[in-house]
């Protein structure tokens, strides 16, 4: 074969297809995951990220489009009708996914030195990144051996079949190599050399046990037609299966829309938990366990409505074939909205209850030194709003008194968020416990005189507080069973951010499927809508890093606010209302468009990436 | 009362190019009806309007005296539908893809359904992506016709099966349903194919119905003249000619087809254009179609 040919086949493998859309998708991963990384490093106080941990992050970062991804196809139907060995194909595929996994390596590297030199840089995080150059070559030789080994895998065959087994295969080869990196990270020149020794053994095997073409399916015969021979022989009589009842019916619907290609059942039920897993980070789940998240929240409102936008364009691929069929194309509709509607529901409820239950055993009310800094620290919902921007001074019994800490919604809003408990440095032990005492009242509705705290929980030199006690704010265990106050009604906004939208740029989609207007009108409105979500999620991140609003505060307004709604009843009940009725309304009207619309025979997959290629 | 109406179709899918420009016929019941035309001819769009699968810009469609895009379930519950293109979902099992079909028609025939899987050695198990492009319309088929539908659609149902298939397909679905009278609606390129199964033709040509014939009618009644270039001064001086449905202009001569038996058609080329001795013999259907349809190339 000629140097022109290996390229050639390389260039048109799948796994170099994608690369543009793997290189984005694992830079991104990779971001959010070294972001999580210096968060968590942040919270716990750590200065520097483990290699270990950096280890995990490039490898699950780069290994995550195997998941879903095209990797299985080894060669196309045109490479099978042409005079080329088996050995060639396996060997230029193996080596076309190796050359994308060292690309998308290289690129993960950079973002991962890019966030080192940021983090380094940041005065308020004083955390580094260590050098990850040494890292590289140990990855480089362990995504060498895990595109061996996973081509190992029945190379006798055109693609590598999927199922239960091949799924198992990729858990153990990701795993498997994860924890490879993980024991051995620190010597890595030696790492990298067992695993190339391991993965060229692996290559040789496989390369003895190729025969000389590959094959478009398994030799064996597959379960249905063993079973119906034997039925066939032995003349049994087939039982009919029993009716189907409309639940079954349903189900059966669900199937077709939901198993077959273009998503497949796999590539279904990975969106579901994906969705699952926004409507958890919608509830502010990842508060409990990590510090200064807020900022994700705020991003993945839009991202939510994104999630359940770009999951009904490629479902309405198949829709072609239940046309013809006496289905309402109400069911059809419920089917494909409402499971991923549930999905994120069940994820934001999930995680409620859980953050519920964290909830109570963390300390709302703390009181925090760091010298010269003292502060009663009080969750931002438990602050006070002024709309005129007219902020208080706090006035003790007698007569200290201090202007609250304010800050506006946003730049230049005349509203803002002042915290009724914040103190001067100069001001005294006093009035330190004072404000103390009325933070407690006013988190748990507990009522703790300020003496009592003062003599309890301080040390006071002159009139100044000097420190803590010895013992610390024990406040839950010498006050406890400290039950903080339930939160206002939050999902129901929630659910007025995300349903509403996604159901409105559904309708208008859906809207594209009419007489007269083409794939090219459907294709700009899908994109223009996924790509619009996507900038605005972009947007708001630019617009917090730009300063223009603080998500602390956001979150904090809404958290009062909130909190003033469920105090009373009605709005409470007035909130739930809007948020349904809205919700529902515009599922009519996204439904509406449905059942007007033309279901086109050749069907676009509205799809960045063909991941079952289906074209072949 | 007609089972199915169509009344002045028009359908474009580009604005200013319509595939279908007013097109009008209706169907009695027990009637196998051959729908023939070109390719982009409009068949296909014509069937999936009949299904209420796509809209009618302009005109109506009544079937059962329903309209399908207003009561699409009574309708669809009451048809039959196999087509070409049509793709059952490949990762589901026979058994299920029956189990669906069941539940969704209340007429469904437990007793043909059986005969069918029988008939067809169709295994239960399989699913349908790992059957042969036979066994899978096989599968469809039997699907299309187990809850005994009063009114048939088949498009290019045979489209891409070897001609045994092809034959085992139509002779079996035909068969079937005539024994209950059901009325069949099938377009095909296979004129042999028609003119074995169809009683009746709908030619559809540049939009509209361009013959609308019993196939009987047919045979007896239309004929193809081969006039010499000599004895015509153009091919617009025999289209000008009362019954005279299309010109070709041809190598040997010019061949026209007449909507007369052969004797009269040559009455009428001697009696109007003074050309004698014209060869005008009876006309097959596909020979028909290839004149008619096939343009001038």
């Amino acid at each position: 074969m000629t140097l022109t040919w290996w390229l050639s086949t390389i260039r048109r493998d799948e796994a170099v297809r994608v690369l543009p859309i793997w290189l984005v998708f694992t830079a991104l991963n990779t971001s959010a995951l070294v972001g999580m990384v210096a968060f968590r490093g942040a919270a716990t106080g750590s200065t520097e990220a483990s290699l270990q941990g950096l280890a995990m992050v490039l490898w699950f970062a780069l290994v995550a489009p195997l998941v879903v991804g095209r990797f299985r196809r080894r060669c196309s139907r045109l490479d099978l009708a042409l005079p080329l060995r088996s050995r060639n194909l396996w060997l230029a595929h193996t080596s076309a996914m190796v050359v994308a996994g060292a690309v998308v390596l290289t690129a993960s590297i950079g973002v991962v030195a890019l966030h080192s030199t940021a983090l380094t840089r940041a005065p308020y995080l004083q955390f580094t990144v260590p050098g990850v150059a040494s890292l590289a070559i140990a990855l480089l030789a362990a995504w060498v051996l895990a595109a061996v080994l996973l081509q190992s895998y029945r190379p006798e065959l055109k693609d590598i079949p999927g199922g239960v087994r091949y799924a198992a295969l990729l858990i153990a080869i990701v795993l498997g190599v994860a924890a490879a990196l993980w024991f051995l990270v620190s010597i890595p020149i030696l790492l990298a050399i067992g695993l190339l020794a391991l993965a060229w053994a692996v290559t040789n095997r496989t390369l003895r046990s190729l025969p000389p073409v590959l094959s478009l399916v398994p030799r064996e015969p597959a379960d249905h037609q063993i079973q119906h021979t034997s039925s066939a022989a032995t003349g049994s009589p087939v039982t009919p299966s029993s009716p189907q009842t409309d639940l079954g019916m349903a189900g059966l619907v669900g199937r077709i829309i939901y198993n077959a290609p273009p998503l497949g059942a796999a590539t279904s039920w990975f969106m579901f938990i994906f969705l699952g897993f926004v409507g958890m980070a919608l509830s502010g789940i990842f508060d409990v366990w990590m510090d200064d998240v807020e900022v994700l929240r705020l991003i993945w409102l839009p991202f939510g409505a994104y999630g359940l936008f770009s999951l009904v364009g490629p479902l309405t691929y198949r829709l072609n074939s239940l046309d013809p069929l006496p289905i309402g194309r109400r069911l059809i509709f419920a089917l494909l909205t409402l499971p991923a509607l549930l999905a994120f529901c069940l994820g934001y409820g999930f995680s409620a209850v859980v953050k519920e239950t964290t909830d109570h055993g963390q300390n709302l009310v703390e009181y925090r030194i760091e010298k010269p800094y003292y502060w009663v620290d009080v969750p931002e919902g438990f602050f006070e709003i002024a709309r005129d921007g007219e902020i208080p001074t706090l006035t003790s019994p007698w007569g200290e008194s201090y202007i609250a800490w304010s800050a506006p919604l946003f730049r230049g809003s005349p509203t803002v968020l002042y915290s009724p408990f914040n103190t001067a440095e100069e001001s005294s032990a006093d009035f330190e416990a004072w404000l103390t005492s009325r933070a407690i009242e006013s988190v748990y509705g507990v009522s703790v005189p300020w003496a009592e705290i003062r003599d309890r929980y301080f040390e006071v030199e002159g009139e100044q507080l000097a420190g803590l006690a010895t013992g610390g704010f024990t406040l839950a265990a010498d006050y406890g069973p400290l039950v903080p106050p339930a939160g206002g009604p939050e999902f129901p906004v929630i659910l007025l951010l995300v349903a509403p939208p996604w159901l409105l740029l559904l309708a208008v989609f859906l809207r594209t499927f009419r007489a007269g207007l083409g794939d090219r009108a459907r294709q700009a409105v899908f994109w223009s809508v996924a790509a619009g979500l996507v900038i605005l999620m972009l947007g708001i991140a630019a617009l917090m890093i730009s300063g223009l609003f603080s998500p602390r505060i956001v979150r904090g307004f809404l958290e009062v606010m909130l909190r003033q709604v469920g105090d009373s009843p009605l709005q409470t009940i007035s909130l739930w209302m809007v948020s349904l009725m809205t919700t529902v309304a515009t599922y009519f009207v996204a439904r509406r468009q449905f059942l007007k619309a033309e279901l086109p025979p050749k069907a676009t997959k509205f799809m960045l990436i063909d991941w079952t290629g289906e074209t072949d | 009362m007609p089972i199915a109406e169509f009344n002045n179709i028009h359908r474009a899918y580009e604005r200013g190019k319509n595939v279908l420009d007013g097109v009008s016929f209706s169907i009695e019941p027990g009637q196998v009806v051959g729908l023939v035309g070109r390719n982009g001819a409009g068949k296909t769009t014509l069937l999936r309007i009949a299904m209420g699968m796509l809209e009618a810009q302009q005109g109506s469609v009544d079937l059962f005296g329903l309209d399908p895009r207003d009561r699409p379930i009574e309708v669809k519950q009451r048809l039959g539908y196999v087509s070409e293109d049509q793709i059952l979902s490949p990762v589901m099992r026979v058994e299920a893809i029956i189990d669906l079909h069941r539940s969704l028609f209340p007429t469904w025939d437990e007793a043909v359904a059986e005969r069918l899987i029988d008939r067809f050695e169709i295994p239960r198990r399989a699913k349908i992506k790992n059957l042969s492009k036979g066994q899978a319309r096989q599968v469809a088929l039997l699907c299309a016709i187990s809850h005994r539908p009063e009114l048939l659609l088949l498009d290019e149902p045979a489209g891409g099966l070897d001609p045994a298939a092809r034959r085992e397909f139509l002779e079996t679905s035909i068969r079937l349903l005539n024994e209950t009278g059901s009325t069949i609606l099938f377009s095909s390129h296979y004129m042999t194919d028609v003119e074995r199964l169809a009683d009746r033709i709908v030619m559809i040509h540049d939009g509209s119905v361009l013959i609308d014939t019993q196939l009987d009618e047919l045979r007896e009644n239309y004929s193809l003249a081969l006039v010499p270039h000599e004895t015509v001064s153009s091919r617009e001086d025999l289209l000008g000619l009362t019954n005279c449905l299309g010109v070709r202009d041809r190598a040997d001569a010019f061949h026209a087809i007449f909507q007369l038996e052969p004797e009269k058609a040559s009455s009428l080329l001697e009696g109007v254009l003074g050309v004698r001795d014209t060869r005008c013999t009876r006309i097959a259907l596909e020979e028909m179609f290839i004149e008619l349809a096939g343009g001038q190339g």
